[in-house]
């Protein structure tokens, strides 16, 4: 018996080792089947836990209907997002929020173990995934997915081999391949097969745009700014995309390449003056210029990406001229790899005219407010501005205004003014402290000279009328004083000889309208020196007059140019205007809008007053007329420093 | 503990049994496992690549692929133009692209052919239901559905929501009849 008991156990033992390996290949199958999901066959996705293997009966990913009756991508995303809940950026507990959690974590190719609370927050990123693979996907298709299931079990899912084959699915194609990347068995939610994660939508478009531009009053060789931003409308972030600032220079009265137009698209590239990207100048015509002054290449994330430039030295270049700037990138969408660019924002450069008095001091009872040009000229910083030859008194306060010819050859811009204000009173505080201005206060300020006072007192009075060329009404200079007295009074101009001067006193307005000049011929002695005093309420000066060899003394307002209309452009009172004597006003306009020019001319005037030695001369040579010299005034003045 | 000559002949009888009907199994599989062979024109396959009895999942690759394209009819002229298109499994998987491609006629007679011959499997009952719903023959439908519950209330196959799924199912669908 011992012996037929062996039989039996041999027999059997036989049977067992050939069915074996049969059952073991199953099991390695299985299980090499499961792990391509990143879990062994029956241990659940979220926990990783063992979930009770194939004699355990799981339930479906979603209880009946699951996603029978879903047949779009708008179906599918109300569906799962209704089962996912996420109240408070928490997924429904239980079966179904656990099933909806797995798909969407799944369908993004989040790794096992991954918190199921995760697909609330990336739910949104899941909705704009599945309708971007909504052309390349089939609600309603047999598909075969070779036997790899899912089941529930309330709070995790695990895969299982399966001896179903095909179902009712939902499958999400590749488009490039045509193979199915991710199915869902429909009457039961059960990601089927091995689930591939679909790639993130690309869609996003990209809209640059230039916010500003600063300052928009600027002058040759003035730095500038632009506050640009990219826009992207997408549904996701960009990939790494270049873009470029580009500033255009545009001759005077013309206009950028595409200023007129919004956002352009073009595979041409922004300009390659300075560095810019190769591929042509879409911003380059036969009227501008263009040069990249700022690039880079980054993402930009959905929303708006700010991309600032700053201290951009936008060159000597003449009045007029236009700068413009402009933001560009490249590839401007996940479709289209062409640039877009922004439309260029544009400014006119102006000038900052400048005033220059020679031979004297300024003494104004307000405030003396100028400003100054900073520039690079030949490879050097240069500061430009206003200036006086001697002092420059002031009751208020003194910006920017040089005295004792400081501006020369400086590169101290208005921030250190103690630079170039040797001769301004005062130039410190009383603490000792660098302060500009301010001198004294008005009551204590240097008296007038009563120029009006002095002729007025002359009897010899003669009265002209309407225009008058003061070359015919002058006198000797060894003759008595005559004083031409009128109401309004045109001066068209004229030639003052040797040896001959006039005085005109009017008590309206005197309107120059013509140059006044000295006799430009040698002179032997004082009584040769020809002088004109003009005298009025109001003296204006026409924008053709460039020269006015005369005293201009004015109780009301002396006017460098007035007969403009409309706003005051660098193409009105644009010629220069050399007074050539004593200004005493109670108001002075500065209209000019001469000089400022480029290079060495950048600090060139628009007016410039000088007061040179022959008036004081004459003025000798008229007191001493009278047998007496005339004190005008005196004043102490404080210690300079 | 003592065994009889005529039991020892049993047991050995029953294990050669056993061994003589796996060998016939692995011979049957080894052929292709036919049972009835129903092939397309021979025009068509001479036109489609040929995939062998161990290349099918290549196969199935390859008609996802079309049907993933698109190609509804690719598939189907695929898988007919086989020369086992005769096989239960292609004979399955040719059901499964008709259906896809929305000949629910030319489907669900295959399911009822393989299913008249005892040949279709009980995983593929919910299959042939859901072609029979699709092909409006609704009281088959129902009853194929019942069918697959039955198989499912008895096997570790399913889930135990997949009945409720079938009741679901036939629910709905005797709103129709």
């Amino acid at each position: 018996m011992k012996l037929q008991l062996k039989r039996l156990t041999l027999s059997f033992a036989a049977f067992v080792m050939m069915v074996s390996p049969l059952v073991l290949f199953a099991e390695q199958a299985a299980a090499d089947m499961c792990t391509v999901n990143g879990r062994d066959c029956w241990y659940g996705y979220f926990t990783g836990r063992y979930d009770g293997g194939p004699g355990v009966r799981q339930h479906n990913v979603i209880s009946p209907p699951a996603l029978l009756n879903v047949n779009n991508v708008d179906q599918l995303i109300a569906n799962i997002g209704t089962h996912l809940g996420c109240a408070g950026g928490r997924a429904n507990a239980g079966q179904n929020g656990t099933g909806a959690a797995f798909i969407v974590l799944t369908m993004l190719g989040y790794a096992p173990g991954t918190p199921k609370n995760t697909a609330c927050t990336a739910f949104s990123e899941w909705v704009a995934t599945v309708r971007y693979w909504a052309p390349y996907t089939n609600y309603n298709v047999f598909y075969n997915f070779g036997g790899l299931n899912t089941r529930s079990s309330y709070d995790d899912v695990a895969w299982y081999p399966s001896a179903q084959t095909t179902a009712w699915s939902i499958v999400f194609y590749s488009p490039t391949t045509g193979l199915p990347l991710y199915a869902i068995k429909k009457d039961c939610a059960n990601p089927v097969g091995r689930l591939q994660r679909l790639d993130r939508p690309r869609n996003y478009t990209l809209t640059p745009n230039v916010q500003n531009i600063s300052p928009t009053q600027i002058e040759a060789g003035a730095k500038m700014g632009a506050a640009t931003r990219v826009t992207n409308n997408g549904e996701v972030n960009s990939p790494a995309t270049q873009w470029e600032i580009t500033m255009i220079t545009v001759q005077p009265g013309k206009k950028a390449p595409h200023e007129d137009e919004n956002v352009t698209f073009s595979a041409t590239a922004p300009c390659q003056a300075s560095g810019g990207g190769p591929s042509g100048s879409y911003f380059q015509s036969a009227d501008a210029t263009c040069k990249n002054v700022s690039k880079g290449n980054q993402v930009f994330n959905r929303g708006t990406t700010s991309l600032n430039v700053s201290d951009v030295d936008i060159g000597d270049v003449p009045v007029g001229t236009r700068i413009c700037f402009t933001l560009s990138v490249q590839p401007r969408a996940n479709v289209d790899t062409r640039w877009a660019h922004s439309k260029p924002i544009c400014t006119t450069v102006g000038k900052k005219p400048k005033v220059q008095i020679w031979g004297g001091d300024v003494a104004v009872r307000g405030q003396i407010n100028t400003s100054t040009s900073s520039k690079t000229v030949d490879g050097a910083n240069r500061v430009f501005g206003s200036w006086v030859e001697y002092g420059a008194f002031s009751v208020g306060v003194n910006s920017c205004f040089a005295s004792g010819s400081g501006l020369v050859n400086t590169s101290s811009a208005c921030d250190n003014q103690s630079d170039w204000s040797k001769l301004t009173f005062a130039n410190k505080n009383a603490s000792g402290a660098d302060s500009f201005g301010q001198y004294v206060a008005a009551d204590g300020f240097r008296r007038l000279p009563n120029v009006a006072s002095f002729f007025g007192a002359i009897q010899n009075k003669q009265p002209v009328g309407g225009s008058v060329d003061l070359g015919s009404v002058t006198f000797g200079n060894n003759e008595p004083i005559v004083v031409r007295t009128a109401g309004n009074l045109t001066i068209t101009g004229g030639g003052i000889p040797i040896g001959r001067s006039v005085v005109i006193m009017a008590t309206g307005t005197v309107t120059i309208d013509g140059n006044i000049t000295y006799a430009d011929s040698a002179i032997g002695q004082i009584q040769d020196i020809p002088q004109a005093v003009i005298i009025a309420q109001n003296i204006n000066i026409k924008d053709s007059v460039s020269r006015v060899d005369a005293w201009l003394v004015a109780s009301g307002t002396t006017n460098t140019c007035y007969n403009f209309t409309g706003n005051l452009t660098s193409n009105k009172c644009s010629s220069v205007l050399e007074v050539n004597g004593p200004v005493v006003s109670n108001k002075l306009v500065l209209n000019r809008t001469a000089g400022s020019g480029t290079g060495e001319q950048s600090g060139d005037p628009a007016e410039r007053f000088n007061l040179r030695p022959d008036a004081h001369l004459w003025s000798l040579l008229q007191s001493q007329g009278s047998n007496k010299a005339q004190t005008v005034y005196s004043v102490e003045l404080p210690p300079r420093f | 503990m003592k065994l009889t000559k005529k039991r020892i002949i049993i047991i050995s009888a029953i294990v050669l049994v056993l061994l003589g009907g796996l060998v016939t199994f692995w011979v049957w599989q080894a052929q292709g496992g036919r049972f009835f062979v129903t092939p397309g024109s021979s025009s068509k396959k001479k036109d489609v690549p040929q995939y062998a009895e161990d290349k099918q999942q290549d196969l199935i690759t390859e008609v996802n692929k079309k049907q993933g394209t698109g190609d509804y009819q690719g598939a189907i002229d695929l898988l007919e133009g086989q020369q086992n298109s005769g096989d239960e499994k292609m004979q399955l998987l040719l059901a499964s692209a008709y259906a896809s491609a929305g000949k629910m006629k030319e489907a669900l007679a295959i399911y009822k052919k393989l299913d008249e011959s005892g040949k279709l499997p009980d995983t593929e009952l919910e299959n042939m239901a859901a072609v029979a719903e699709r092909a409006k023959e609704y009281q088959l439908a129902i009853d194929t559905y019942k069918r697959a519950k039955e198989y499912a209330a008895s096997s570790n196959e399913y889930s135990d929501d997949q009945i409720a799924t079938y009741d679901y199912q036939i629910a709905e669908l005797e709103k129709k009849l």
